[in-house]
C-alpha cells in the first residue's frame, strides 16, 4: 500500500514537471479493493471516472452514494466508471457490510488519508474527482455532488 | 460544514455559498439572508439538507412586510418577493400587540411550511432596550442574535442534526412605542455649596417606520442646596426635547447586527426659569442659574449613534452636539458629548426564550462644555471637560418590561470656578414597550 502511495505521488511530481500547470494527467493511482485485490487507475482508460472518497461515518458521504449507484447504472454504457475510495478511520468490514447493504454497483477500494492528499489537501468529504476519457484531471467537487453538478460537469465528458 | 453550506447554496432563494455561515460547527447551527427577490420555503430548505445527509431540527426566520388579515388571522406579506407568512401561535399577541392592515412590521419566529406554498410563521416577541446617563447617551435599539436551536454534532454518527436560522433583510427599528420613565439623582458640589438634584425623565418613542423613531422627553427637577447655614430649594419642569432618529445603515450578519443612526433634537424653551437661592446666592448669578431646571432656551441637538451586537456583546457609541441660545440672558456653553456603551449579556447563559435577560453595562460619558453666559455676557470660568464612568445591570423581566440602574461617578474632570462639579449620579428606569 505505501509502495502504491508513493509510486503515485512520484507520478504526481513527474507529470507536473512535463506538463505544467495546464490540464493535467491523472496520477498511475494503484489501491486494494474491499476484497483486497490490487486495482489501478489506469485500467480505467477510455472512460470518464469519477473517483469518489468517502467514509462510512460522513453522513453526506451515504446521503450521496445512491445517486453515485443510479448514475452508474445509468451511464455505464456510456463510459462512466464510479470508483469508491474510503477515507480513514475505516473497519473494512463496516465497509463491506455498507456497500452490501445501498448495493453499491462499482468498486470501492481501500484509501488512506495521503490517497486523497493527492488531490485535495482540505478536510472537506466526500469530494469527486472527475477523470475524462482522455486520462485527464477535469474537475475536484468538493462536498456532495448533486445532480446539476453531474449534468454540468460529468455528462458532457460521456458524449 | 461545507456540505450545509453546499446543500443550502442549491435553494434559489439562498445566498452565494460564502454568505452561508455556520456559526456553531458542534451545533449545526448556520445563519443565512435569503434574496430578497425571491419566496422562501422551509420544506426546500429541509429538503435540501436531507439529500445531503442532514435533518433539519428547526428554523427562525425573520421577515420584514405589510401586514394583512383576513378570516383566518394575520399574515404578512412582504414587499420584494410578494410572498405572504402566515403569522400564528400564542406568539402573535406579544409581537404584534397594536396590529393593524397594512403597517409594516419585522417578525422573527419559528418556521416551518404546511402545504404546497404555505409558509407558517409562529412569532417570538421582540426586544427593545436603552438607556443613558445626562439626557442624552447612547441610545440605540439593537438586537441581539442568541441563537435557541440546537442538535447533535454533525458528520458523526447517523443522522446528524443541522438546524438552520434565517435572517431576511429588514430595517425596522421596533414597531409599536415605549414609555420610558427614569429617575437621575446627581450630587452636585462647588465649593462648601452641596446640591441634590432630583430628575424625573419621562420619555415616549414611536416609530412611524421601520426606519425612523420620534422620541418626546420631559424632565420634571427637583432640586435642594445648602451652602454652609444657608439652604432652599425648588422644583419644575425642565425644557421639553423632541427628536427623530433615522437609521441609515443596518447590516444584519450571523449573530450580530450593526447599525447607525442620525438624531435631530430640538430643546424648547418651555422649562421652568427661575431658580431658587435669589437671597442667599444673589452675587453669584451664573451659579445661581444652575440650579435652575434649564440650561439656556431653543437648543438644536445634533446626534451621530453607532451600535453593534454579536454574540453575548453590544457595543455602542454615540457623538451629540448642542448648541445653546439664551433665556433671559442664560446659557451653559455648548456642549460636545461623546458616549460610549459597552453590554455583556450575563444571563441566561442558554436562551430558550425571551425575557429574563440580565445585562451587564459599563458606561462612558464624556461632556465638553464651552463658556456659558449671564445677563447676555460671557462668564469666565464657566467652561468645563468631565468624563464619567457608570457601570450598570439592567433586567429584562419580561420582553416588554425592562428594568435598569446605573451608578456614575468622576472620572477626570477640568470643570472652571463657577461651574457645578458632578459628585456621583444614580439612574433606575422602567422601560414599558406598547
Amino acid at each position: 500500500m505505501t509502495r502504491a502511495a508513493i509510486t503515485a505521488m512520484l507520478l504526481v511530481a513527474i507529470s507536473s514537471l512535463v506538463l505544467g500547470q495546464g490540464e493535467k494527467p491523472a496520477p498511475g493511482l494503484e489501491l486494494n479493493d474491499v476484497e483486497g485485490r490490487a486495482m489501478r487507475l489506469s485500467d480505467y482508460k477510455g472512460r470518464v471516472v469519477l473517483l469518489n472518497f468517502w467514509a462510512t461515518w460522513c453522513a453526506p458521504c451515504r446521503a450521496e452514494m445512491p445517486d453515485l449507484v443510479k448514475w452508474q447504472r445509468e451511464y455505464k454504457s456510456q463510459g462512466l466508471q464510479v470508483i469508491g475510495v474510503t477515507y480513514p478511520p475505516e473497519e473494512l468490514a463496516e465497509v463491506r457490510q455498507f456497500i452490501k447493504s445501498i448495493r453499491v454497483n462499482y468498486p470501492v477500494a481501500l484509501g488512506h488519508e495521503r490517497t486523497k492528499a493527492i488531490f485535495d489537501k482540505g478536510e472537506t468529504l466526500p469530494i469527486t474527482v472527475v477523470i475524462d476519457k482522455k486520462g485527464m484531471l477535469r474537475e475536484v467537487i468538493q462536498g456532495i455532488i448533486f445532480p446539476e453538478e453531474f449534468e454540468q460537469k460529468v455528462k458532457p465528458l460521456l458524449r | 460544514m461545507f456540505n450545509i453550506q453546499k446543500a443550502v447554496s442549491r435553494l434559489n432563494f439562498a445566498p452565494k455559498i460564502n454568505e452561508i455561515e455556520i456559526t456553531d460547527i458542534k451545533n449545526g447551527i448556520g445563519v443565512f439572508i435569503p434574496k430578497a427577490e425571491k419566496p422562501v420555503s422551509y420544506a426546500a430548505l429541509k429538503e435540501t439538507l436531507k439529500k445531503a445527509g442532514y435533518t433539519l431540527a428547526s428554523a427562525k426566520i425573520t421577515v420584514n412586510g405589510k401586514l394583512t388579515r383576513d378570516a383566518v388571522g394575520w399574515s404578512l406579506m412582504t414587499d420584494t418577493s410578494g410572498q405572504r407568512f402566515i403569522l400564528e401561535g400564542e406568539g402573535v399577541d406579544l409581537a404584534l400587540p397594536d396590529a393593524a392592515p397594512n403597517a409594516q412590521v419585522e417578525v422573527t419566529g419559528d418556521w416551518r411550511t404546511a402545504g404546497e406554498g404555505k409558509e407558517i410563521i409562529t412569532p417570538l416577541p421582540a426586544k427593545k432596550a436603552g438607556r443613558s446617563h445626562n439626557e442624552g447617551g447612547a441610545n440605540q435599539a439593537k438586537t441581539e442574535y442568541v441563537d435557541v436551536t440546537s442538535g447533535g454534532p454533525l458528520d458523526v454518527g447517523p443522522a446528524p442534526v443541522a438546524p438552520i436560522r434565517t435572517t431576511s433583510p429588514g430595517l425596522t427599528v421596533y414597531r409599536g412605542g415605549a414609555f420610558t420613565p427614569r429617575y437621575v439623582y446627581m450630587r452636585q458640589q462647588l465649593g462648601g455649596l452641596k446640591v441634590d438634584r432630583h430628575i424625573m425623565l419621562l420619555d415616549f418613542s414611536y416609530t412611524p417606520t421601520p426606519k425612523l423613531l420620534v422620541e418626546a422627553e420631559i424632565p420634571v427637577t427637583r432640586i435642594s442646596f445648602k451652602d454652609g447655614a444657608t439652604s432652599g430649594g425648588g422644583e419644575g419642569v425642565g425644557n421639553i426635547i423632541i427628536s427623530g432618529k433615522y437609521r441609515f445603515f443596518r447590516r444584519v450578519e450571523a449573530w450580530g447586527d450593526r447599525q447607525a443612526a442620525l438624531r435631530f433634537g430640538l430643546e424648547l424653551p418651555t422649562g421652568k426659569k427661575d431658580a431658587p437661592g435669589e437671597q442667599e446666592l444673589q452675587p453669584q448669578a451664573f451659579l445661581r442659574k444652575q440650579l435652575s431646571p434649564i440650561s439656556g432656551g431653543l437648543s438644536p441637538h445634533v446626534d451621530l449613534t453607532y451600535s453593534q451586537a454579536k454574540g453575548r456583546f453590544i457595543l455602542g457609541a454615540n457623538a451629540e452636539v448642542v448648541l445653546r441660545s439664551q433665556r433671559d440672558g442664560f446659557r451653559m456653553g455648548h456642549e460636545l458629548r461623546v458616549n460610549t456603551d459597552l453590554e455583556y449579556v450575563l444571563l441566561p447563559r442558554k436562551y430558550d426564550r425571551p425575557g429574563g435577560e440580565v445585562f451587564a453595562i459599563l458606561e462612558s460619558n464624556f461632556i465638553r462644555r464651552g463658556t456659558g453666559r449671564v445677563a447676555g455676557a460671557p462668564v469666565t470660568g464657566s467652561h468645563s471637560t468631565e468624563y464619567y464612568l457608570a457601570p450598570g445591570v439592567q433586567y429584562a423581566m419580561r420582553p416588554r418590561f425592562v428594568i435598569e440602574a446605573s451608578y456614575q461617578l468622576p472620572l477626570a474632570r477640568n470643570t472652571g470656578p463657577q461651574v457645578l462639579r458632578i459628585e456621583r449620579g444614580l439612574l433606575i428606569g422602567v422601560r414599558l414597550l406598547y
